[in-house]
């Protein structure tokens, strides 16, 4: 990326040192994972030896299978939520634990689950968790409709989508500033997602395809809210390169602490946690 | 009007809402080790769904001859300058070798060298022709007992009361059904977020990026809205990708040469 800045791109990786039987193995590789490339490779008549291969960096996702974001969970990968559990992506403070780590942590998670419903199986609901419970599904079933009604929609799922991917990319750090952000930006994706979280209370679906789509934009916008939170509550460059804060350009000891986040009444509220030394961790404070 | 919603109610021990790497692993794990149900609410098909859907050319996360679980704790700590959970990190190397061989063991292809022992490629990495892996895992969870799969269903809602779970509302995507899950335990094992930032390809091309484009982030939105705390949302995932040159529209997912 700093090279294309300072306009030395593009950027290659080196494939042409490679021999034929390396080509080979290389194309086997790709075909175990993203076959596109191995045909396109086959299609150019051009094998990776004979041709250096042109890189760039991608915009940025949030997988707990690579970073740390995601559910805040104790030892045995039970969230705040009792009886909630969570594993692979969506649970946080595991990066780089690729698929034998979503494995390892789908057993654990098991286990644990195993271990509680074994010991509390017979707990029963109590008649008014029925009737909040029931009121809760009504309200989800409403929304469900609300969208398959709508016939007043101003903006199509996918017009807001692209306005949000717009704000997240200009405003929040995405590719085209470099990764880069500072407060005001921040600030300024934060009310903009808001418009759009308005704007997505209109949207119309003619199918059940479609209000898939509704909903993955609707979710799309919440873990937006969360991010941009995220990258303005931690007041400091952590990591480079991927995430530079400019208001904050440096390391700072105070934040060797997790950020983590919590909805309540509809606010987020950030909370800094310190770093478990443990081999164990216990939610306590829930 | 539209014809009204049909609701469907469901009582479960357990719910799986994800049935990727994860969800499929954890409901073979009930279904081994308990007689519990085990219901997976997967809006593909597990098939082919996930992050393994086009599959995986190596085991990434190993504790290779000669190392220990701890190291891999180190390399992780070190990558991510500190801010991880070791607690996490120890327990789940713990477990990387082993369930690999039992991946082996249903009929995951693992590359031997001459003398038996495992392809590395570096010090965490071994080879696997790993084009069938979810296939593999999902045959498993199709003829394991007290598990029941419900393909192309999405859930968009937790069922909360008190800060505890009591199951999950979802739709199904080819008909006008609505799921009302009741489940004494539920493991959400979604995927994570793509496409909350403009991708580097435009239109119909949208869609080829690093990370399969259908994990929209359905498992951390559900938990941000019941009130679940979530960590680190901040530490973004970036890659370093084979540039893809547009002449036409071709059904490529996943091109990665080196990531972090």
């Amino acid at each position: 990326m700093k090279e294309n800045q300072l306009g030395n791109g593009p950027c290659y990786l080196r494939t042409t040192s490679m021999t034929a039987e390396q080509d080979e193995d290389l194309l086997k590789a790709y075909l175990n994972m993203a076959p596109s490339q191995t045909l396109k490779w086959l299609e150019s008549g051009k094998m990776p030896s004979e041709q250096d291969v042109e890189i760039q960096g991608t915009e940025p996702y949030i997988v707990g299978g690579h970073t740390a974001s995601g559910y805040w969970v104790n030892t045995n990968r039970e969230t705040t939520i009792r009886r909630l559990y969570a594993a692979g992506d969506v649970a946080g403070g595991c990066p780089q634990k690729y698929v034998t780590g979503a494995l390892a942590e789908g057993e654990i998670a098991a286990l644990d689950i195993i271990r509680t419903l074994e010991s509390e199986r017979s707990d029963s609901t109590v008649e008014e968790t029925e009737s909040l419970l029931d009121e809760q599904t009504a309200q989800i079933l409403h929304t469900y409709e609300n969208i398959r009604n709508e016939d007043h929609a101003a903006f199509s799922i996918e017009e807001l989508e692209e306005a949000m991917q717009k704000v997240m990319d200009e405003y929040a750090g995405g590719i085209a500033c470099n990764y880069q952000f500072n407060e005001r930006q921040l600030k300024l994706a934060d009310e903009k997602i808001d418009q759009l979280i308005r704007l997505s209370e209109q949207i119309a679906a003619s199918d059940m395809h479609e209000l898939l789509f509704a909903y993955e934009l609707k979710e799309r916008l919440v873990v937006c809210k969360s991010v941009i939170a995220h990258l303005r509550s931690r007041k400091e460059t952590r990591w480079h390169s991927f995430n530079e804060n400019l208001d904050y350009p440096d390391t700072d000891d105070t934040y060797f602490k997790y950020l983590n986040s919590k909805r309540i009444d509809g606010e987020l509220q950030m909370i800094l946690r310190d770093i478990v030394e443990e081999a164990s961790y216990e939610h306590t404070d829930q | 009007m539209r014809d009204k919603l049909q609701v469907k109610r469901i009582d479960t021990d357990v719910l799986i809402i994800g049935g990727g790497t994860a969800g499929c692993y954890a409901a073979l794990t009930i279904s081994r080790n308990s007689n519990l149900s085990v219901w997976i609410a997967e809006k593909a098909n597990i098939r082919r769904s996930g992050c393994l859907a086009a599959g995986v050319n190596a085991i990434n996360a190993y504790i290779t001859k000669g190392r220990v679980p701890q190291d891999y704790v180190d390399y992780a700590t070190k990558d991510a300058a500190g801010i991880v959970r070791r607690d996490l990190l120890l327990t789940a190397a713990e477990r990387f070798n082993e369930v690999t061989a039992d991946m082996e063991r249903l009929g995951l292809v693992i590359l031997k060298d001459e003398n038996g022992d495992d392809v590395t490629r570096g010090n965490r990495n071994i080879k696997i022709n790993g084009e069938n892996f979810k296939p593999i895992l999902a045959r498993a969870v199709t003829e394991a007992e007290r598990i029941s799969v419900l393909n192309h269903v999405n859930i968009t809602d937790l069922l909360v009361v008190d800060n505890r779970v009591y199951g999950a509302v979802g739709f199904s995507i080819r008909e006008e059904t609505v799921y009302e899950i009741h489940a004494g335990a539920v493991l959400v094992a979604t995927g994570g977020a793509a496409g909350l930032y403009k991708p580097n390809n435009p239109g119909f091309s949208r869609h080829k990026m690093w990370y399969p484009p259908f994990n929209t982030g359905a498992g951390y939105a559900m938990g941000i809205q019941a009130g679940a705390e979530m960590t680190t949302f901040e530490m973004r995932s970036l890659h370093c990708a084979v540039r893809i040159r547009l002449h036409r529209p071709e059904p490529s997912r996943r091109e990665s040469v080196q990531s972090r």
